[in-house]
């Protein structure tokens, strides 16, 4: 089992690595057969940093995080790879140490999360119940601690008795944002965080993200279909396709030298709210059905670009920089147009 | 939902609604062909008073002599046949009021749920006896007396499918086409909540066969008719719960499995139909 | 007030109102609460333009969409579609005013009838306007699919929407939108539920019926980079009002209203060189139960002063360009 991927250079050195996900293959058995929603994917998140995991729909992200956290539903299993943290296999870990690693090391925020809170139990009731649940601590301990979480995502400590309904959509996050702060982790894994808000709290709640992680050191991994979001507040970014990564590295040199022409199209398809309005491109076509044989690029099919060589050979994510690596048989070709 | 085919398919992999599917078919092979394969006219008396099962009646003889097997056969047509009525009825009234009361909602809507909370309040037995004996000593009576109080959980039911349909995208923007309410009811509302008013009816249709069989066993319906029920009735009646215990587990075991059947069907429909485990 | 209609308008609103009662209990209905979904609006829609109605969630945009294809009824004022009053119509002259607008909704999953075939869901409209003439429904299907790029049609017509994927179904919502031919189209979030590279697909294709059918849209968005791509002109909405309007690349070069201004730094680019930016807007979007006296945005806005106290209309700041604000109009 092999790490498809090394980053070498200042970037690797600078952030020890705190999980390394290997080689990790996640299938689903489905009437249809088999669904191969995550099929190979590697990646590393260091100390301190912030990961996007982009896709649009179906490209296995969130399959990915849930895999971190042994969340799978029944009909998925992972056929392959590890998921190492501190030096431990995730994949292999007993309920025991499942139990230690959980909400105390890595936590997570689910999607669709503002929905998730029990209406009939003060806030204060629930953030208590998920440090009950993998701390002893007394009473004075967790109230002391909700305040100092409060403090930290921006709210008002003496709401903590307040009901989830009357907090707004906004505040809710944050509420969920400190449960999974709750027991201190060292890996918040993020699955949309800000989808569902609006513009504004939208805002308010990516630049949370940031002052937590310069404040706490917080890794996190974050989730999202939203390119712009993760252009705000990730150091690396990972993008997903049919269950396979493309493309890998550096945010900053990823905007400015796409290399994988999936990342390329994506980017030329959002709309741009400065400088001058050039017509959008969009992506033909839809994902591949991945229960039936689907060509060795996944892409090929919607690819502007494609050769004979990537329906027949797949192509492995190969480092194109320091701090970038690309999933492609020709990205030097089409760079070079 | 997907087309027939697929739908049977999907039906099939549960082991349970294949099982209740075998049962109800036996069942309703039993009611078709019954009266053919009888060996016996039902209403012979002889002799043979309370005779355990034998070569010659196969189930054993009742009070006046008469075959059980013969009778269970010819009782199987009435005893569905009420029971399916009865079901009619209660699942076309609970649709009428459920649909009428989850679109048009406000006052009307609010009434219609204070109408059908009183009807479920109101203890059903006591209730469908009442209307059995005001309405006479027919199977007609037992039909309508069922029927009139099994209609409200098929309401509530289809109010709340309905109401969480009619505010689907598809149905305003069939307002915003100009549809009027009753094509929207019909076109639009209807085929989205009838597979759930088909799994609940499977239901019913077993209750009211059991509620059948109660009222009969009460003594309301024809005496000259024979069902499941009545036959029961006879046997207590006569005595024979202590010394024949075959004249009552014959049609006590047919009531029990005929609504077993319906139940292990109406569950997997519901299983397949449910919206909250599937969506619309 | 801005409503100068001329020859160009196609709909006129004229400072609607929408208030929903706030239910409290079984049977009471209303206990003098109202949520102010829409609290006077005024504007003009002309013929062929692209109208973007943009704000953040709670601030009207859905419920005057609404209002527009008479889905609601106002609480006050009224809306004429080409000088006739929409909420006056009798059944048949209202029957006749619907075909000439429709709508896309947001949701492509949720926007087709499961159960219905896509022949049937696209000739719905035609069937339930009586339009049907046999032949001619199947036909004018077919050239509808064939405009949104569903072709050959005879591949869809037989096919469920379950079948489809949501690109497909928004293309389907579309088709059954201009089957009849409309003059107006509400297009409510008509790509925020697809995928980001299907989006321009879905876009791109609106704005190329929009120049072969004569159409007008009025787009609802909360999205504005996708606003501006594809709007003439952009009227940005707060707790139920229209705080500024004008030419969509004005407002976005040159924001006049505090909100707008917050709305746009707020946005993440998509370019990390462009990060922490200093959003100045504190808190979150009130209730609208509860409106604020004087200029709505007075308690989040850094810059209230005295004159905020009293509610600001629409003042014209530049060519087409109007906001409600008191410092907006003092730069002119």
């Amino acid at each position: 089992m092999k790490c498809s991927i090394r980053v070498r250079g200042k970037f690797e050195r600078k952030n020890a690595k705190l999980l390394t996900v290997e080689g990790l293959r996640v299938y689903y058995k489905t009437n249809r057969g088999l669904l191969k929603a995550v099929d190979d994917v590697s990646f590393y998140v260091g100390k301190g940093e912030i990961v996007g995991l982009v896709g649009e729909s179906a490209c296995g992200k969130t399959t990915v995080a849930m895999s971190i956290m042994r969340l799978l539903p029944t009909g998925a299993r992972v056929f392959d790879g590890r998921v190492l943290f501190n030096g431990q296999d995730i994949l292999k870990a007993t309920e025991q140490q499942l139990r230690d690693i959980r909400w105390k090391q890595i936590s997570i925020i689910f999607q669709g999360a503002l929905n998730s809170l029990n209406p009939v139990l003060t806030v204060r009731e629930q953030i208590a119940e998920g440090i009950l649940a993998h701390e002893t601590v007394d009473k004075e301990t967790i109230d002391e601690r909700i305040d100092a979480l409060f403090k930290y995502v921006g709210l008002d400590p003496a709401r903590r008795m307040n009901y989830p309904h009357e907090f707004s959509g906004g505040m809710k996050q944050r509420i969920m944002i400190a449960m999974a702060l709750a027991c201190n982790p060292a890996l918040v894994i993020a699955d949309e965080p800000t989808t569902a808000l609006d513009v504004v709290v939208q805002y308010q709640i990516l630049d949370l993200i940031r002052n937590l992680r310069e404040k706490l050191q917080i890794s996190m991994i974050l989730i999202t279909h939203d390119l712009s979001v993760v252009a705000e507040v990730s150091d690396k970014i990972a993008i997903m396709y049919a269950g396979k990564i493309v493309e890998y590295g550096d945010t900053f040199r990823i905007f400015e030298k796409p290399k994988h022409p999936y990342t390329r199209a994506l980017l030329n398809s959002i709309p741009k709210m400065q400088g001058a309005k050039t017509p959008l491109t969009y992506i033909s076509g839809s994902v591949p059905d991945l229960t039936g044989p689907v060509p060795a690029c996944r892409f090929y099919d919607r690819c502007s670009y494609a050769q004979k060589k990537c329906a027949e050979v797949e192509p492995k994510i190969e480092e194109a920089d320091a701090n970038q690596s690309v999933a492609c048989h020709f990205w030097r070709e089409i760079e070079d147009q | 939902m997907r087309s027939w085919r697929a739908a049977w398919r999907e039906y099939v992999r549960n082991r349970i609604g294949v099982a209740g599917l075998a049962l109800l078919i036996f069942f309703a092979l039993m009611a078709l062909l019954g009266p053919f394969v009888a060996p016996y006219d039902p209403t012979l008396s002889s002799a043979d008073i309370l005779q355990p099962p034998s070569v010659l009646h196969l189930l054993g003889t009742n009070e006046v002599g008469q075959d059980i097997l013969s009778q269970l056969l010819y009782g199987a047509q009435a005893s569905l046949i009420v029971g399916f009525a009865a079901a009619a009825i209660s699942a076309v009234m609970g649709s009428l009021v459920g649909l009428v009361a989850g679109y048009y909602e406000g006052y009307a809507g609010d009434l219609l749920m204070r109408l059908t909370d009183v009807f479920l309040v109101l203890p059903a037995l006591p209730l469908m006896v009442v209307l059995g004996a005001i309405l006479g000593p027919t199977l007609y009576s037992i039909v309508i007396a069922i029927g009139l109080v099994g209609w409200t959980g098929t309401a509530r039911l289809v109010r709340s499918q309905t109401l969480s349909v009619k505010q689907l995208a598809f149905v305003e923007s069939s307002k915003a086409s100009g549809a009027r309410d009753y094509y929207i009811i019909f076109s639009h509302i209807v085929p989205n909540v009838i597979p759930v008013i088909f799994a609940q009816t499977v239901l019913v249709i077993a209750n009211s066969i059991l509620s059948a069989a109660v009222l009969t066993f009460l003594g309301l319906g024809n005496p000259s008719t024979i069902t499941w029920g009545q036959m029961l009735e006879f046997a207590f009646t006569s005595g024979a719960v202590t010394t024949a215990w075959w004249y009552v587990m014959a049609p006590g075991l047919c009531i029990m499995f005929v609504v077993l059947s319906f139940s292990l069907v109406g569950y997997s429909l519901d299983e397949m139909f449910n919206p909250r485990t599937r969506k619309i | 007030m801005m409503t100068n209609a001329t020859q160009d308008t196609l709909v006129e609103v004229k400072n609607i109102k929408k208030h929903f009662p706030v239910r409290r209990g079984l049977f009471s209905r209303s206990q003098n609460q109202f949520v102010h979904a829409v609290d006077g609006v005024s504007v003009s829609i002309r013929k062929g333009e692209v109208l973007s109605l943009v704000g953040e969630s709670g601030c009207g945009k859905t419920t005057l969409a609404r209002l527009i294809l008479r889905l609601l009824n106002p609480t006050d004022g009224t809306i004429l579609f080409e000088r006739q009053d929409l909420f006056a119509a009798s059944g048949s002259e209202m029957r006749k005013l619907r075909l000439q607008m429709q709508a896309v909704f947001q949701d492509p999953y949720a926007s087709l009838d499961p159960k219905k075939t896509i022949l049937r869901v696209v000739s719905e409209p035609l069937v339930v306007n009586r339009r049907k003439n046999g032949v001619n429904v199947q036909e004018k299907v077919r050239e509808s699919l064939i405009a949104v790029g569903l072709s050959p049609p005879e591949l869809y017509l037989s096919k469920f929407p379950y079948e489809l994927s949501g690109g497909q179904r928004q293309r389907v919502a579309i088709a059954r939108a201009i089957v009849i031919n409309p003059r107006l189209i509400v297009a409510d979030e008509p790509v925020s539920m697809l995928d980001v590279s299907i989006r321009a697909e879905i876009l791109t294709l609106m704005l190329d019926l929009k120049q072969k059918f004569n159409l007008t849209y009025v787009f609802i968005t909360h999205d504005l980079a996708v606003a501006r791509y594809v709007s003439d002109r952009m009227a940005v909405m707060y707790l139920g009002k229209i705080v500024e309007i004008g030419p969509a690349e004005e407002i976005c070069a040159n924001p006049l209203h505090p909100y707008t201004k917050a709305l746009l730094s707020a946005l993440p680019s998509a370019d990390p060189r462009t990060r922490h930016k200093d959003v100045q807007v504190k808190g979150e979007v009130p209730n609208a139960i509860e409106i604020p006296a004087g200029c709505r945005f007075r308690p989040r806005c850094p810059h209230a002063f005295e004159r905020c106290t009293v509610e600001p209309e629409l003042v014209k700041v530049g060519p087409d360009h109007y906001a409600a604000c008191y410092l907006a109009e003092e730069v002119q």
